[in-house]
């Protein structure tokens, strides 16, 4: 119950919020002639998600649709800013939820050990070039130059031929993955260790 | 100061790519203005598929190295407004190999990006829009788009 509930007051911050949005939603509507709807309608599967990623498609929208008014046609370098607009709101739209994998863990590039000259064809797929400077293979059997693989593994912690996950520093990161793991073999998720202060009360 | 790993690399890709590369495609480094090769700026042509409405346009890019390529992706760009669902308004492609926080990784050559974005022309991706007027026309109205897209693989004809 909020001070105003209990005095049986409208809550002053709670309709002044709805009246502001609902302002903006109807601006939105007018500009858009119904596009919104159409937005709506297509990501509604996915619906969790769909949220933030739509709010971005229909303010791009709403950009895209000033960008097209004829009082703009002769004016380049607004059409080109309002281009640029949209194209960032949309690639902000489309990088919603999206996880890059973290870097490999400390000790992980440090336990990568120098490997001897071999087939003398094989060639380092980050240069693209032979095998003359000292070079490692990942546990995926996958060999590159120590000079290419250490700025890679410092970004991402994947092999940078077959994608395969190592050890990061990232804790949250490692417990998905293990969660991950443990749904493939059919057992379940891992219980967090003193989840519930009170059970042993109850005990 | 020019990294040595992305210069190597990019000079290995022209002559991988000289060697050999797809039938209808082409991919040249810019000039700098002494006349020298720049690595990390190219000019490419990706035809349309036959039978596809794309086909017979050759559509140009702009293929862009950072310096730090191969750890991140090139940038490729066709001419702002190009009209496909995938393609930003500035003409930024967006396609997931291309993407640093999706599906990149240093062993992509730019032959399997070319032809992925020859792919991605007539399979365009509806889970990422990129631009209002291909999206919407696409999902409401195929007919105008199928028209529309025709048009514009006419205005990319090479000349012969």
């Amino acid at each position: 119950m909020s001070y105003f509930q209990d005095h049986g007051l409208p809550d002053p911050s709670r309709t002044q919020r709805r009246r502001r949005s609902g302002g903006i939603n109807a601006d939105i509507s007018h500009f858009m002639g119904g596009e919104e709807r159409e937005y709506r309608r297509s990501s509604s599967p996915s619906a969790a998600a769909a949220p933030s990623t739509e709010s971005f498609l229909a303010i791009a929208s709403l950009f895209g649709s000033i960008r097209d008014r004829t009082a703009l046609a002769d004016n380049s370098s607004q059409v080109e800013f309002l281009d640029n607009l949209v194209s960032q709101l949309l690639e902000e739209a489309n990088a919603q939820g999206k996880d890059a994998p973290p870097p490999a863990s400390k000790a992980f590039l440090a336990s990568l050990a120098l490997t001897e000259a071999g087939d003398d064809n094989a060639t380092c797929a980050v240069c693209v070039d032979g095998f003359t400077a000292p070079s490692t293979k990942l546990p995926c059997d996958h060999r590159f130059h120590m000079d290419c693989i250490t700025p890679w593994l410092s970004l991402h912690n994947t092999c940078p031929v077959c994608r395969r996950e190592y050890p990061t520093d990232d804790a949250e990161y490692e417990k998905k993955r293990e969660d991950k793991e443990r749904e493939r073999l059919g057992l379940p998720p891992l219980e967090v260790e003193a989840e519930n202060p009170w059970d042993s009360m109850y005990g | 100061m020019p990294n040595p790993i992305c210069q190597a690399r990019l000079a290995e890709e022209r002559k991988q790519w000289r060697r050999d590369h797809p039938f209808g495609f082409y991919a040249k480094p810019d000039k700098n203005p002494d006349k020298t090769l720049n690595l990390n700026k190219w000019t490419v042509g990706i035809p349309g598929k036959d039978n596809t409405l794309w086909a017979g346009g050759v559509y140009t890019l702009t293929m862009t190295f950072p310096e730090d390529y191969p750890q991140k992706p090139p940038k490729l760009q066709f001419k702002p407004k190009f009209f496909h669902p995938n393609i930003y308004p500035s003409g930024t492609v967006c396609l997931s190999i291309l993407d640093e926080e999706k599906d990149w990784k240093p062993s992509i050559t730019i032959k399997q990006i070319l032809l992925g974005i020859q792919d991605l022309l007539d399979e365009p991706n509806l889970e990422s829009p990129a631009q209002q007027d291909a999206y919407v026309m696409l999902k409401r109205d195929k007919t105008a788009y199928v028209r529309r897209v025709k048009q514009q693989a006419k205005e990319y004809a090479p000349t012969q």
